[in-house]
C-alpha cells in the first residue's frame, strides 16, 4: 500500500483535530482563502500522475480535507505553524502540472496550493538575478524577462502550466538545459518555510559553508515549503542557428553529443531522438529507402495516435491492437533502419551561436551524418510545446502513455537505454529521445504506450510496466529520474536506490520538518508486491 | 598548542592501550601511530591512517563504540590545534589518495578523497587529462577537505567549481555505515544529498571516494589582461565579457599596487573566445596590460613561486570592495558578473575591515543565516545524539 491510500480506520480524534484547524485557518486567513468545497479540493486532489489518472476510471481518489491559498509567506508560515501543531499533513501545490504524484494529496490533510504568491519582487538586469515568488507560472515570467531583454533559459514542455516552486521542488529540467542548466543551476537563493513555521533565506550559492540550496532544490515539498527563488537570468539571445542531422544509428548520435559537449560548447538544444521517435517527432527525414508507408509500424502507429479517436472508434481499436501486442510491435520497430534525427539549436552572440554550430556540424559530419539544413531545428522550435497536449486522446482511445527519464554515464547509456527497453518491451510500446547531455553523461526520456481490455487491466499492465523499468534502470546503475523528480512514482525504490544515504534525508527531514507535516509519504514509499 | 612526536607503530598483543591494539588488529600494522607527549599535555593518544572506505568505516565504527572522540585531518598536523581531542584519535585521510579508474568515455575519474587536487591534476596530466585550472591555493587541499569546506575558491567561469564536479560520493557516516550515491551529472531523485557534506567539516560524514568531471588537455591557452579604473568597472566589463558568451578558464582581478586601478585577467580557452574579447575591449578602450599579476598570483609565475592560502573569503557586491578595496591591497576578486563577487586576500583582514565588508552587503563566512541551528540538528541526527 502507498502511503497515499486512505487508511482502513480514520480515527475520529483526527477528524475532529482536522475540522477544528480548518475553522482555525478560517478565522486566520479569511473565508476566501480556505475551502473544503469538492470541485475545489478534486481540483488539487492530485497532479498529473498517470497513475491517478487511470486509477481515477475505477475509483475516486480521496481528496484533501480541505484547500488553502496563502497570500503570503507570512501566511503559508501561519499555516504550516498551525498544521504541525495539529499534526494535520500539508501538500503544497504549484500548478500540478507534476508526472510523479509528488502533489497528490494525502486523505484528510491540507492541500496548499500556492500560486497566489506570484510576484516578480525584484528584477536586476544588470547583475543578472531576479527574485520571484514560488506561485508565478512559468510563462508569466519568462514573458515579463522578455520584455526586459532577458530570458531565465528554462523552457520545460509544460511552462505554461507550471510554477517556479513547482520547477525548484522537483528540479525541473528545460529543452535549453544544455545551455542555461537545470533549475538547480539557476538557483543563487530560496525563501523557505521549514516545518515549524519559520521564514528562513538558504544562504547564497557560492557561500563557504553548508550548501542549504542544493538540500532543499528536489526536496518536493517535503523539506520545506518555497516561498519565493531569486533565480539567475541572461540576455535574450542575439542570434540562433538550426540545423538537423540524419544520423546513421543511436550510438552514432551519442558520439556526436558526448563529443560536443566535452569540447566544452554549450548549444542551446541538442536533441536526439531514436528511430521511432525520430518518425514520431513528425519528420519525413528518416524514411529508409524501400521503407513503404504500409508496412512500417511506426508510421502506422504515428496515424494512429494522431487520430484513433474515442474508445469505440475503429481508429482506437486499430491502436488497442497494435500496442496491445507489444511484445510483437516493438520487434517490428527494432527491424526498421536505424538512422535517426538529431536537432542542433545553437545561440547567444553571433560569434557563439555560428562557431558551437560549427563544431556540431564537424562532430556530425565525423559519423557520416546527412546535414538536413535549418528546417528541423525551425519545425521543432515552432512545435516545441506540443506534443504533451496530445496525450489526452491517448486515453480518450482506450489507452495510456507515460514517460520515464533516467540518466548516466556515457559509457553506461547504451546499455541502460537496452535494458531499460528490454524491460518495458513485452509490456508497452516504447520510444525515446535524449535532449539533456553533459560532459560526463546524458539522460534518456522513454516515452511509453500501453493499453488493456478494462481500466483494471490498464493499470496492471501499467504498474508491471513502471515496475520493470525501475528494477532495470536500478540494476543498470541509472539515477531513477533526471528532471521530473519521484512523487510517488518511483518512491518504492528509492530505498534500495539511495541505501545508507537516505540517512541523510532522515536527519534532515527529522531536522526541517520535526512534525512530519510537509508532504509525507512523497520520495521514499515502499515496496509494492 | 603541544608539540608530539610519532613513535614506531606498535602492534600485537600486550599493548598499553587496548583502543590502540584493537585498531591495528582491524586496520593493520601500519595504519596506527602512538602519539606520546611530553608530561602533562593533553591531545589525542593515536593517529589511525585508514587507507579504504572500509577501514574508515571500521575505525569510525570501533570509535564510535569506545565512546572515543576523533578529528579529522587530511596530514598529521605539527601542532594539536586547540579543537584536537583531548585523549581522542586523529583520523588521517591522507593515506586516501589513491586514483581508482578513469572513464574515457564519459571523461570521469574515480578517485580516493584524501587526495589533494595539486597532485591529482599532475596524475591526470601524464594521462592527458585535466581537471580545468587549479589554483596555487587548492593544490595542496584533499578533495574531502575542499568538500568539507566547501571551498568555492576557483575562479573559472567555464569548468565552474572543483566541488561542483562530483558526479557520485561514497562516504563513511558517523555511525560507521557507508553511504554511496550514483554516479550521473545531474538527477532529480529527492534532494542532493551529498551536500549533506558540504560545508560542513566532517561532522555528517568523511568523504572517502568521489566521481569526478575532467577533460581532455587543451594546448597552452593564452592571457590577457586589462587595466580598468576600479572594482565597478571591472565588474561591469567582466559582466559584459560573461554576457556575450565568452567563458573563459580563469577570470581573476586584483587591485594594482600603489593606485586606485584595477587589473582584469583572463586566461581564454578558444580561439572564437579570442577573437569576441579582442571586439570587445577594443569597443569599450580597454588598455590592454603586459603584465598578469592577478593569474600569476592564482596561478604562479612559472617559477613554481606558491602564494599563501586566502586569509578570508566571501562574497561581496562590488560596493564592498570599493569599501575595503584601500584596506585590504591584495584582494584579488573573481565569480565577478555573476550576482555576487567572491573575494580572497592573503593581507591581514581586521576587525573594521570586516565589519565594514558586512555593512557594505557582504557575506562572511561567520554571517548567519537562518539554518544553523537545522544544521546542527542534522549533525545530531547523523551521530545519534539527542
Ligand atoms: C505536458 C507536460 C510537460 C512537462 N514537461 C516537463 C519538462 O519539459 N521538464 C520538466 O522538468 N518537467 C516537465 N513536466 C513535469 C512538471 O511540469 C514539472 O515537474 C514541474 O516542475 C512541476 O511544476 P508545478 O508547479 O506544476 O508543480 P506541482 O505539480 O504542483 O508540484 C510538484 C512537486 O513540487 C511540490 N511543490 C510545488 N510547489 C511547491 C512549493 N512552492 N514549495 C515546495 N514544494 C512545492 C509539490 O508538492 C510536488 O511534490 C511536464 C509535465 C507535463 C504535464
Amino acid at each position: 500500500m502507498n502511503s497515499a491510500t486512505v487508511p482502513a480506520t480514520e480515527s475520529a480524534e483526527h477528524a475532529a483535530r482536522v475540522a477544528g484547524l480548518i475553522d482555525t485557518l478560517r478565522a486566520r486567513l479569511g473565508p476566501g482563502s480556505v475551502s473544503t468545497e469538492r470541485p475545489e479540493r478534486e481540483a488539487v486532489g492530485r497532479d498529473l500522475w498517470p497513475r491517478s489518472l487511470l486509477e481515477s476510471f475505477s475509483a475516486a481518489a480521496p481528496g484533501p480535507a480541505a484547500v488553502v491559498w496563502p497570500e503570503s509567506p507570512a501566511q503559508v508560515a501561519e499555516i504550516v505553524r498551525l498544521c504541525a501543531r495539529a499534526g494535520v499533513p500539508i501538500v503544497p501545490f504549484g500548478a500540478g502540472s507534476g508526472v510523479c504524484g509528488g502533489a497528490r494529496a494525502v486523505p484528510r490533510g491540507i492541500v496548499m496550493d500556492v500560486k497566489r504568491i506570484k510576484a516578480i519582487r525584484r528584477l536586476d538586469a544588470e547583475r543578472g538575478v531576479v527574485e520571484v515568488e514560488a506561485g508565478a507560472m512559468g510563462e508569466l515570467l519568462e514573458r515579463r524577462l522578455e520584455r526586459a531583454g532577458l530570458t531565465l533559459g528554462h523552457f520545460p514542455s509544460s511552462i505554461q502550466c507550471s510554477t517556479v516552486g513547482g520547477w525548484v521542488a522537483a528540479r525541473s529540467a528545460g529543452q535549453c538545459s544544455t545551455r542555461y542548466g537545470k533549475i538547480e543551476d539557476m538557483v543563487v537563493d530560496l525563501e523557505v518555510v521549514t516545518g515549524d513555521g519559520e521564514i528562513r533565506r538558504t544562504p547564497p550559492v557560492g557561500s563557504p559553508g553548508p550548501d542549504w540550496n542544493a538540500l532543499i532544490v528536489g526536496s518536493e515539498g517535503t523539506l520545506g515549503i518555497i516561498t519565493a527563488a531569486t533565480l539567475r537570468v541572461h540576455p535574450a539571445p542575439a542570434h540562433r542557428c538550426f540545423r538537423g542531422w540524419l544520423v546513421p544509428s543511436l550510438e552514432a548520435g551519442f558520439e556526436v553529443m558526448r563529443r560536443t559537449l566535452q569540447a566544452g560548447h554549450r548549444p542551446a538544444v541538442l536533441r536526439l531522438y531514436d528511430p521511432l521517435d525520430t518518425r514520431m517527432a513528425g519528420q519525413k527525414y528518416a524514411r529508409g529507402d524501400g521503407d513503404a508507408p504500409s508496412v512500417d509500424p511506426a508510421g502506422r502507429l504515428k496515424t494512429l495516435l494522431e487520430g484513433a479517436g474515442d474508445a469505440s472508434a475503429p481508429g482506437a481499436r486499430a491502436l488497442r491492437a497494435l500496442i496491445g501486442a507489444a511484445r510483437l510491435t516493438n520487434l517490428a520497430i527494432d527491424a526498421l533502419p536505424g538512422q535517426c534525427l538529431l536537432i542542433s539549436v545553437t545561440e547567444g552572440s553571433a560569434v557563439e551561436a555560428q562557431s558551437t554550430d560549427a563544431a556540431i556540424a564537424a562532430f556530425a559530419r565525423g559519423v557520416r551524418a546527412r546535414d538536413l539544413g535549418e528546417a528541423p531545428g525551425r519545425h521543432w522550435l515552432a512545435h516545441r510545446h506540443d506534443v504533451s497536449y496530445k496525450q489526452s486522446r491517448i486515453y480518450r482511445a482506450g489507452a495510456f502513455v507515460d514517460t520515464f527519464e533516467v540518466a548516466t554515464t556515457w559509457a553506461r547509456l547504451p546499455a541502460l537505454d537496452r535494458a531499460v527497453r528490454k524491460a518495458l518491451g513485452p509490456h508497452v510500446v516504447v520510444m525515446a529521445h535524449f535532449s539533456h547531455a553533459y560532459a560526463g553523461g546524458c539522460s534518456i526520456y522513454f516515452t511509453f504506450v500501453g493499453t488493456g481490455a478494462r481500466p483494471s487491466d490498464m493499470l496492471v499492465r501499467y504498474r508491471t510496466a513502471w515496475k520493470a523499468a525501475l528494477d532495470a534502470a536500478l540494476a543498470e546503475g541509472a539515477v531513477l529520474a533526471h528532471h521530473h523528480g519521484v512523487g510517488l512514482s518511483r518512491a518504492t525504490h528509492l530505498p534500495a536506490a539511495h541505501g545508507e544515504a537516505r540517512r541523510w534525508y532522515t536527519a534532515l527531514k527529522g531536522a526541517l520538518d520535526p512534525a512530519g507535516v510537509l508532504n509525507p509519504g512523497k520520495i521514499y514509499g515502499e515496496a509494492e508486491s | 598548542m603541544s608539540r608530539w612526536e610519532v613513535w614506531a607503530p606498535t602492534t600485537g598483543a600486550g599493548h598499553a592501550d587496548p583502543l590502540v591494539d584493537r585498531l591495528n588488529a582491524l586496520l593493520g600494522a601500519g595504519r596506527v601511530q602512538v602519539l606520546t607527549r611530553p608530561e602533562g599535555s593533553r591531545g589525542p593518544r593515536c593517529l589511525v591512517q585508514p587507507d579504504t572506505t572500509e577501514a574508515v568505516a571500521q575505525a569510525v565504527r570501533v570509535l564510535r563504540e569506545s565512546g572515543v572522540p576523533s578529528s579529522v585531518v587530511f596530514t598529521p598536523p605539527p601542532f594539536d590545534p586547540p579543537d584536537a581531542p583531548a585523549g581522542g584519535v586523529y583520523l588521517d585521510a591522507s593515506r586516501l589518495s589513491a586514483v581508482l579508474s578513469v572513464d574515457e568515455t564519459s571523461l570521469t575519474v574515480s578517485v580516493q578523497a584524501g587526495i589533494t587536487w595539486g597532485r591529482l591534476e599532475g596524475l591526470l596530466a601524464r594521462r592527458g587529462f585535466t581537471l580545468g585550472p587549479v589554483p596555487l591555493w587548492l593544490q595542496a587541499r584533499a578533495v574531502a577537505e575542499s568538500v568539507g569546506l566547501n571551498d568555492r575558491l576557483r575562479p573559472s567561469p567555464r569548468y565552474g567549481q572543483l566541488v561542483d564536479a562530483l558526479h557520485a560520493v561514497t562516504a563513511v557516516l558517523p555511525g560507521g555505515e557507508v553511504a554511496r550515491t550514483t554516479s550521473a551529472p545531474r538527477r532529480a531523485t529527492g534532494p542532493e544529498l551529498p551536500a549533506a557534506l558540504f560545508g560542513t567539516r566532517h561532522r555528517n560524514g568523511l568523504l572517502t571516494e568521489v566521481h569526478l568531471q575532467i577533460w581532455r588537455r587543451a594546448a597552452e591557452a593564452p592571457r590577457v589582461s586589462f587595466t580598468l579604473p576600479g572594482w565597478a568597472a571591472a565588474d561591469a566589463f567582466a559582466r559584459r565579457l560573461l554576457q556575450a558568451g565568452i567563458r573563459p578558464a580563469v577570470m581573476v582581478a586584483g587591485g594594482v599596487t600603489g593606485g586606485t586601478d584595477v587589473a582584469l585577467s583572463v586566461e581564454l580557452s578558444t580561439a572564437a573566445d579570442g577573437a569576441a574579447l579582442t571586439t570587445l575591449a577594443a569597443a569599450e578602450g580597454h588598455a590592454r596590460r603586459s603584465r598578469h599579476e592577478a593569474l600569476e598570483s592564482a596561478f604562479g609565475a612559472g617559477d613554481g613561486t606558491a602564494s599563501d592560502a586566502p586569509v578570508v573569503a566571501c562574497l561581496a557586491p562590488p560596493a564592498a570592495l570599493a569599501a575595503v578595496a584601500k584596506r585590504l591591497p591584495r584582494a584579488r576578486v573573481w565569480d565577478l558578473g555573476s550576482p555576487w563577487m567572491s573575494l580572497w586576500t592573503d593581507a591581514p583582514v581586521d576587525a573594521v575591515t570586516r565589519a565594514r565588508l558586512v555593512e557594505a552587503g557582504a557575506r562572511v563566512p561567520s554571517a548567519p543565516s537562518g539554518f544553523e541551528a537545522l544544521g546542527d540538528a542534522v549533525t545530531r541526527a547523523l551521530t545519534g545524539e539527542v
